[in-house]
């Protein structure tokens, strides 16, 4: 696995942020309007597909109630590695916040 | 805050998806571009009964649907999926072949005129229509084991295999167009040889017998 992969860039840091906060599966469009437009409705998958495949996050496909029609919306949560790589992130950043001090 | 999940009667966004199929992988349509056109039905039908609204949200979602086309690609590449345009930036020359391809259509456009582009065009579609063939049945896919990125792009149609399966009537039929769009004189000659081909196709097939092997899809790079 290339070395990039294990960086956490800071627009995957807020939708971990994001998705950690919330009670419940988020989808894209969600996660764009609370972000209070730090996250794009063009990028927000792209980015959730990247963090898809790095495991931070996982998803599923919403199921339609009776008489829906349309595409069904794909809603993510975070991984338990998800929640452990922005815990880190946030320590790790405390500390060095600490240490600049 | 919740979103609740209303009754979606308008399909935006299809014919986007319609074209996506033919450029993307199941992959990456199921896990990017499908979601994002969900998102864009259900703001538009938020907007419901507010003209100007729904015009503002159609022009925001066609604006990012154009900047995750740019991007998919990249992801697809990301993420271990194989989309069309993975093909082209890779290390083994896509760009330059690209480069040539378009130097090449651009020195002989004066000489060859509309021929070029129509070329071009038949080009472009045949090879959407091989690659959208390829991604639908991977089992048959040319060059199995190899990854798309590793592949070297070639130029020299006399390198490139064709198997008798639909990739390579499709192929076939493509080429036999693009010839008879430069040279439509010719046109009685091709009608003629696929009529031709086709009786000894079935003469071949009544003769060898049935339920032989079906042979693979055998397009492919030497």
């Amino acid at each position: 696995m290339p070395d990039h992969d294990h960086a956490l860039p800071k627009k995957e840091r807020l939708i971990l942020d994001l998705l950690v906060s919330a009670d419940h599966p988020l989808f894209g469009l969600e996660l764009v309007r609370v972000s209070n437009g730090s996250l794009k409705r063009g990028t927000v998958y792209a980015t959730l597909a990247r963090m898809q495949a790095k495991g931070l996050v996982t998803s599923q496909q919403e199921e339609l109630p009776d008489g829906a029609i349309g595409l069904p919306r794909r809603m993510f949560r975070p991984t338990p590695l998800g929640k452990r790589v922005l815990r880190a992130w946030v320590v790790l950043a405390r500390e060095l916040a600490l240490g600049v001090r | 805050m919740r979103f609740e999940r209303k009754r979606v009667t308008g399909q935006p966004g299809t014919f986007f998806l319609r074209a996506a199929r033919l450029v993307f992988s199941e992959a990456t349509l199921d896990s990017v571009l499908s979601p994002a056109v969900a998102d864009f039905r259900t703001e538009w039908h938020e907007a419901e009964g507010r003209r100007l609204l729904r015009f503002a949200v159609r022009c925001r979602w066609y604006w990012s649907l154009a900047i995750l086309t740019i991007v998919a690609p990249r992801i697809g590449a990301a993420t271990g999926d194989r989309p069309l345009l993975a093909a082209v930036p890779n290390r083994t020359g896509g760009w330059f072949l690209l480069l040539l391809a378009m130097s090449f259509y651009a020195a002989t456009w004066r000489l060859f005129g509309g021929f070029a582009f129509a070329s071009a065009a038949i080009g472009s579609m045949l090879a959407l229509a091989l690659r959208r063939w390829h991604t639908r049945h991977p089992p048959l896919a040319a060059g199995q084991g190899v990854p798309l990125t590793e592949r070297t792009p070639e130029i020299n149609l006399s390198s490139i295999h064709v198997g008798g399966d639909i990739a390579g009537l499709m192929f076939a039929v493509g080429s036999a167009a693009i010839v008879i769009v430069g040279l439509p004189g010719l046109s009685w000659f091709f009608a003629a040889g696929a009529v031709t081909s086709v009786a000894v196709a079935w003469g071949r097939f009544a003769c060898l017998g049935r339920g032989g092997p079906i042979v693979q899809n055998s397009i492919s790079p030497r």
